[in-house]
């Protein structure tokens, strides 16, 4: 978001939501002012800059947008608190089944639910499957809020992203690319629904991870999980590289095998299950 | 075949701008490829957002 127009007709920004500064230098932007402007995160060059602060990360407050015009018409046309976006095209990488880009942390799992509503339409299920996109997940779970509130729904699948795999990250802590969705395993998730999940992917021999989550999930599950008088919540994440840069990267393998999964799932649902759901 | 359908939408998805608060552009696609698998569309949350 603009938070000042400079002298010289440059800008200054603060993030919404969470995005990594390190990778923003260099990249091409978005402003979306009184018309849409293309413009360049600019920072000092290196020759200018002393060896300490070469070393280190360029901090937020001294990165600025460069729209390339002067100060008035930069005046005329953006205003402060008008958005800027990434303007990163998305890529296909090895042949195609890996994609990396912006935004795949989430609109990788609009794209899961999409895929998911096309095979539910080839199989029979009793159960009514409501499909959300909702907004605003970044900046506390908003969206989320009022979609659990509005459906209360009998149980709900999140579908986010998890860390994906890559030199010098702890294995522990992240998941193999193409080897499957994330199940999550946690307080803020429903043991018989998650253990359901399982079940299913084993069944139906979809690849599928662990992924214990001790707390607070950062996902949409915390706010359906606790929504009216509680929702039962499972959470299924695509591994994800290189989270909230402009080059984040999955595999379309754990993309279909998470929509099977939830696929499947909807169709096994039957009035059985959801006692179970409640009683437990 | 699936993996072409899934890429075409994902990069369609992640061509266009997002930021919080305006998400239209996104939310138009996605509302196009709801349509042609779900019963309904809506918005619900347009009172806020």
């Amino acid at each position: 978001m603009v938070t000042k127009l400079e002298e010289g007709g440059f800008l200054r920004f603060t993030p919404v939501g969470t995005i990594d500064p390190r990778t923003l230098p260099g990249q091409a932007v978005e402003i979306h002012g009184k018309k849409k402007l293309r413009g360049v995160i600019g920072a000092a060059p290196p020759h200018l800059l002393s060896a300490k602060e070469r070393k280190e990360t360029v901090p937020l407050d001294k990165l600025f947008i460069d729209p390339g015009l002067n100060e008035d018409s930069v005046k005329a046309l953006v205003s402060i608190g008008d958005y800027v976006s990434l303007e990163q095209k998305p890529l296909k990488l090895k042949e195609g089944n890996i994609i990396s880009g912006k935004a795949l942390d989430n609109r990788a799992g609009v794209t899961a639910l999409v895929f998911c509503a096309e095979e539910l339409n080839a199989l029979r299920h009793q159960a009514d499957v409501c499909f959300v996109a909702s907004l605003q997940e970044e900046v506390g779970l908003r969206g989320a809020m009022t979609n659990a509130y509005n459906l209360e729904p009998d149980l709900a699948i999140i579908i986010d992203v998890t860390h994906g795999d890559g030199p010098g990250l702890d294995d522990r802590s992240v998941f193999k690319i193409g080897a499957g969705p994330a199940i999550a395993i946690g307080p803020n998730l429903h043991p018989v629904l998650t253990r359901r999940l399982e079940e299913i992917a084993k069944e139906r021999f979809l690849p599928h991870q662990k992924e214990p989550i001790p707390g607070h999930s950062g996902t949409d599950a915390w706010a359906f999980q606790v929504s009216r008088e509680g929702i039962p919540t499972a959470l299924l994440s695509i591994p994800l590289r290189y989270m909230h840069t402009a080059v984040e990267l999955i595999s379309l393998d754990d993309l279909l095998a998470l929509s099977k999964l939830i696929s499947y799932f909807a169709g096994s649902l039957d009035r059985l299950f959801l006692e179970e759901l409640k009683n437990c | 075949m699936k993996e072409d359908k899934i890429s075409a939408i994902l990069l369609e998805l992640s061509a266009v701008a997002g930021v919080s608060g305006d998400e239209s552009e996104a939310v138009k696609i996605a509302a196009r490829y709801f349509q042609q698998h779900t019963e309904e569309v809506k918005k619900i949350d347009s009172a806020i957002f």
